[in-house]
């Protein structure tokens, strides 16, 4: 159990990392030029012009993000049916129930 | 052997074991946090939408102290500052993003949350003070909404804001006053970013914990309501720690919800506001102002000898005050007997709601 947290936290810190001093360096992320932004969906048309990064960059972003918060919710899940199986093994009048 | 507060400490080394029960009421505490049960059932589901609210809420603090380091509250520099966070700063398009809808979705499971403390009638003693406590942190929640549009100072915000607040202007009284203070003048100029942000920041932020305090010590204290003649599955669980986990896992889901919509969907910004320009065709409020809005345009000008925006004002204030006092009204489910006819006029305002809504936007 012990090795897995430690594996959880290595990977959400390599994710940044990854991020930070890899392929897709802050400085060199390929930002889509002269992006038309039309704010939340609204129906009129707008010029400002601002850049977000490339939707490729933005997959793999989620990617790193996704992946060591579905692991940390597995984890969680195990967790729950762990406790919940000591909640069914108690002994009738434990206490545990109002 | 079901893992509590005291069992956690006996993890810890002595020494600091030691120091900590020492110093504070770990039993006391543990006790608290044993209090609470949470009832097994169908409807066990709703539950978790109170504590989404809360982490999402969580997250509009973290993203906002973010956003605040570099936000510029000024006629000038809000819309520039906005473009150079999404533009410039590193990762500052994702904690915009993230910022804005979060925003919506924490409103959206708010208004679900009251819908299903509503239709649980969750409502019923000894839990009025939850319903009311709950009832006007939906209204602080929404005022977030309201104050955050305008901070980005574009085309959008600015005529949307000019109508929202153009709204509240036929209140009887105080109407004329209320609209002054918002926009600090006669129309929404220079002084309306300071104060729309001085209220998002500063005011609405503390009443908000404060309430939130109050709603969740309730919420304690009292535990979660078992819905009307509704059959239980087992035993009750424990908040701490059986519940709190499932929340955590919802959460979870919930972030990644989140990140989706922030990331694949990225919040623009539009043009920044011109106050010479006219505004544009098709301009609405926030979704979540819609059906007040789209009503206010149904309306004819004159109702009962009466203006049509004081009218529409007039209804919405008795209106919220009736579910305000729901809990003191609906005498049937002190009983413990299901109304009808609260639960079908209920019905029929959230279907109202549902469909103008929908209408709006199509």
């Amino acid at each position: 159990m012990h090795a897995l947290r430690m594996f959880i936290i290595l990977m959400i810190l390599s994710s940044f990392s990854s991020l930070q001093t890899g392929s897709h360096t802050i400085d060199s992320v390929p930002y889509e030029s002269n992006v038309v932004v039309i704010s939340a969906g609204e129906p009129f048309n707008n010029e400002t012009k601002i850049e977000f990064p490339s939707f490729s960059y933005r997959v793999t972003l989620l990617l790193y993000f996704v992946i060591p918060v579905l692991i940390l919710v597995f984890f969680i899940m195990i967790k729950i049916r762990q406790l919940d199986h000591t909640v069914n093994d108690d002994p009738p009048n434990s206490g545990l129930s109002s | 052997m079901r893992q509590n507060l005291i069992h956690r400490l006996s993890r810890l080394s002595p020494s600091i074991r030691t120091w900590l029960t020492d110093r504070l009421p770990v039993e006391t505490i543990d006790n608290h946090l044993k209090n609470k049960m949470v009832p097994r059932h169908r409807h066990t589901l709703w539950y978790y939408l109170g504590g989404l609210t809360a982490f999402f809420l969580m997250v509009q603090i973290l993203t906002g102290v973010l956003l605040m380091l570099y936000y510029k509250p000024t006629i000038d520099g809000a819309h520039q500052s906005v473009a150079y966070i999404i533009n410039e700063v590193p990762f500052g398009w994702l904690i915009r993003s993230v910022h804005s809808w979060a925003a919506n979705l924490m409103i959206a499971a708010l208004l679900l949350h009251m819908v299903s403390v509503f239709y649980l009638q969750a409502y019923r003693p000894p839990r009025e003070l939850m319903w009311m406590s709950g009832f006007i942190l939906l209204f602080l929640i929404l005022g977030f909404g309201f104050t955050g549009y305008l901070l980005p100072w574009d085309d959008v915000a600015f005529y949307a804001t000019q109508i929202g607040t153009e709204v509240p202007k036929s209140i009887p009284f105080i109407g004329p006053t209320l609209v002054g203070l918002l926009r600090g003048g006669e129309d929404i100029g220079e002084a309306t970013i300071p104060r729309m942000y001085t209220l998002h920041v500063f005011v609405l932020p503390i009443a908000t914990l404060f309430l939130i305090g109050v709603h969740l010590f309730l919420n304690q204290y009292y535990g979660s309501s078992k819905p009307i003649k509704t059959p239980l599955k087992g035993e009750d669980i424990p908040f701490y720690p059986n519940f709190l986990l499932r929340d955590f896992r919802i959460w979870g889901f919930a972030f990644i919800l989140l990140l989706c919509l922030s990331i694949l969907m990225p919040w623009g910004l539009g043009e920044e506001a011109d106050l010479l320009r006219p505004a544009p065709e098709g301009v609405k409020p926030e979704w979540y102002f819609i059906p007040m809005y789209q009503t206010l345009s149904i309306l004819p000008s004159q109702i009962l000898m009466i203006d049509g925006e004081t009218f529409l004002n007039i209804v919405l204030m008795i209106g919220g005050l009736i579910v305000f006092l729901l809990p003191f009204l609906d005498r049937k489910a002190k009983n413990e007997e299901r109304n009808k006819f609260i639960l079908i006029t209920g019905t029929i305002i959230i279907v109202y709601c549902i469909g103008i809504t929908i209408s709006a936007y199509m």
